[in-house]
């Protein structure tokens, strides 16, 4: 058969080429990394790719300079100030924390000591102070009067320049309740100073954004504080989304993230100042403001207030965004929120509540 | 025509038909682009989110563009081109494939992922 | 070394045939195609013609070289596309043959393109679902692609029914 044959000699001589194309640059630039004691993730937008790696590793960087600064245990600048605050006299203050206890004192002044970034010794009481292991069973009722007798209070802390006294023995300075805030603050405050105008920083579930992600602006779930779900469909375990507008913050605060159970009861990390035990009226609470550090004590503070303190609460913070899921479910949202935020469950329950 | 070809014409037409009543169910557009490599996922992507992603595969890399929902091959290093001349595609169920270099992508349907998860 | 070749009248037909059928499928091949898959086809033409004209063997030939040498020439040779191709082409050959053997009458150009362009659709489809793309949604294509290769089918065939009409005169 000649014709199989020619035909065979055909099949031996034949060669594939591949052509190559040239790749275009992608538009957004995406980074997940362990930083700051949680999964921090950096998207950049119409950035280019070396601008973008290094702006990444710049934030990293100073994500886990800030995290060991301000570690109220940790031998860092906070770690030893809270050294000092046990003993007697005046010493110098590091100047890399000075402007954050600033900070906090307003803060917590305007929350009415809900947010108390004093009660270092009561988060050490519970155990929350350890990044990923907490206590067993709550600590001793007596050891609790005793520190909420003292009433630490950052106000108790005097500061002159760098110059720092301290009133009351019993504070010991605990900031986790807005140093993942002043750290995103910071975080995006850098990108912009290198000219990026479109990105976002998301610390383990708080995040603040900046521009916009390309011709649409940055679109957020919230998670629901009852649903438990994988990382495949989070879809279904989400209560609410969100557009994040140029220049906010969106923090929250949930009953899910630390906590330990005992006898059958559960045991989070946000502790109400005025009893020392876990606040229990509230799941979570969102806000949005345009400072981070503000956002995220103001979602401590108001997951303290509960549903009937926090409208008042947020006032004096000058927190208009605000959405508390109640421990029934009920959503109590106020006016400016319940428009930007969109209910992923029509069955909730909302609550439109104006502030004082 | 012969006798049997007229019943040929009308098998073929009425096949035709039926071929749409049994195959075009009604799915909803797809918000969600899986990307797999070798039949493993590479990584999920909203199609809400204009994106050009570079995905290596046995050959190269392919270029997958996703564009107000919808999603395409834009480059492949493959030789046919097959995939990137099946152009965009859109609904829930959708899948455009590049074999030689074993990359192929689907579009699924729902809710689309997020920038962030507030939590 | 001398290759020796001994071509008989039978293999120069194929060679023209298949050329003629080559040609077409690379005009084709040129043409804009709003989904891969949407061709006219008009190279069957020729299939049928000879299938019509010599029988199922030759038709056979002039098919598979059509499609191979096609796809050398285009560069898409074993790629996906040849692929298909050639599941096409022996789809379509695969149902003309017991179509060939039917006694009486039988079919004539229309209904042996017809048959072809389906079962050549078909083909391609089984191919794709069972390879390519394992996917259900795959099929939802079906079709669109089923009706116009009917459509193609029926006027490729009235084509064929004139031209081996004009040939016999």
């Amino acid at each position: 058969m000649n014709r199989l044959k020619i035909l065979f000699s055909t099949f031996i001589f034949v060669f594939l080429l591949s052509a190559c194309q040239q790749e275009p640059e992608p538009e957004e630039h995406k980074s997940t990394m362990m930083v700051f004691g949680t999964l921090v993730t950096i998207t950049l937008w119409d950035v280019e790719e070396d601008k973008a790696n290094e702006a990444i590793s710049a934030v990293a960087d100073d994500l886990s300079f800030m995290h060991e600064a301000w570690h109220p245990w940790r031998p860092g600048p906070m770690g030893r100030m809270n050294q000092l605050l046990g003993m007697a006299g005046e010493f110098t203050g590091n100047i890399s924390v000075i402007p954050l206890i600033e900070k906090s004192r307003t803060l917590s002044e305007q929350s009415q000591g809900l947010f108390n970034p004093a009660l270092g010794k009561l988060v050490k009481l519970w155990g929350f102070h350890q990044e990923d292991m907490f206590a067993s069973f709550p600590p001793p009722q007596e050891e609790i009067d005793k520190l909420l007798a003292a009433n630490p209070q950052i106000s108790d802390i005097r500061i002159d320049d760098v110059r720092i006294s301290n009133d009351n023995p019993a504070v010991r300075l605990d900031l986790g309740a807005i140093a993942k805030g002043e750290a995103v603050e910071r975080s995006i405050d850098y990108l912009r100073s290198i000219g990026i105008d479109h990105a976002m920083v998301n610390a383990g579930g708080d995040l603040k954004a900046i521009g916009r992600h390309g011709d649409r602006p940055w679109h957020i779930g919230v998670r629901h504080p009852r649903k438990q779900c994988q990382e495949e469909n989070q879809a279904e375990c989400l209560i609410a989304r969100l557009d994040v507008r140029d220049n906010e913050a969106v923090f929250t605060s949930g009953d899910y993230e630390r906590y330990f159970e005992d006898n059958d009861k559960r045991y989070h990390h946000i502790l109400d100042p005025r009893t020392g035990y876990p606040a229990d009226q509230t799941t979570s609470v969102t806000v949005i403001h345009h400072d981070g550090a503000t956002a995220d004590a103001a979602a401590t503070a108001l997951f303290i207030a509960g549903p009937e303190q926090w409208p008042q609460i947020a006032r004096n913070m000058g927190i208009e965004h605000v959405m508390l899921i109640d421990k029934q479910g009920r959503a109590h949202l106020t006016p400016s929120m319940a428009e930007r935020i969109e209910l992923q469950d029509d069955d909730i329950e909302t609550v439109i509540q104006e502030l004082p | 025509m012969t006798l049997a070809d007229k019943a040929v014409v009308f098998i073929a037409v009425l096949a035709a038909g039926l071929s749409f009543y049994f195959a075009w169910q009604p799915s909803a557009p797809g918000t969600l682009l899986e990307i797999y490599q070798d039949n493993t996922l590479y990584e999920r992507h909203s199609l809400n989110e204009p994106a050009t992603l570079n995905v290596p595969g046995k050959l190269g890399d392919s270029v997958i563009e996703i564009d107000q929902g919808r999603a395409r091959f834009q480059s492949s290093p493959c030789t046919s081109k097959f995939c990137v001349h099946a152009g965009w595609m859109q609904q829930a169920g959708d899948v455009i494939a590049c074999l030689p270099n074993g990359v192929h992508i689907q579009i699924h349907g729902g809710q689309g992922r997020f920038d962030a998860i507030a939590f | 070394m001398k290759l020796h070749l001994h071509p008989t009248v039978e293999d120069h037909r194929i060679a023209w045939l298949a050329a003629a059928a080559v040609s077409i499928h690379i005009l084709e091949a040129l043409l804009p195609s709003p989904l891969p898959g949407l061709k006219p086809g008009f190279a069957n033409v020729i299939t049928i013609c000879v299938l019509c004209l010599y029988g199922w063997s030759t038709a056979a030939w002039v098919s598979l070289l059509r499609v191979l040498v096609g796809s050398l020439l285009l560069g898409t040779f074993l790629s996906p596309t040849f692929m298909l191709s050639l599941a096409g082409a022996l789809a379509s050959l695969l149902i003309l043959w017991p179509m060939t053997r039917l006694p009486g009458r039988g079919f004539g150009p229309v209904g042996y393109s017809l048959a072809a362009a389906m079962a050549h659709i078909s083909g391609q489809f089984l191919l794709a679902w069972g390879w390519f793309v394992p996917h259900a949604g795959i099929w939802r294509l079906f079709p669109v692609l089923l009706s116009f290769a009917v459509l193609v089918g029926l006027v490729n065939g009235i084509i064929t029914q004139k031209v081996v009409k004009h040939l016999h005169d």
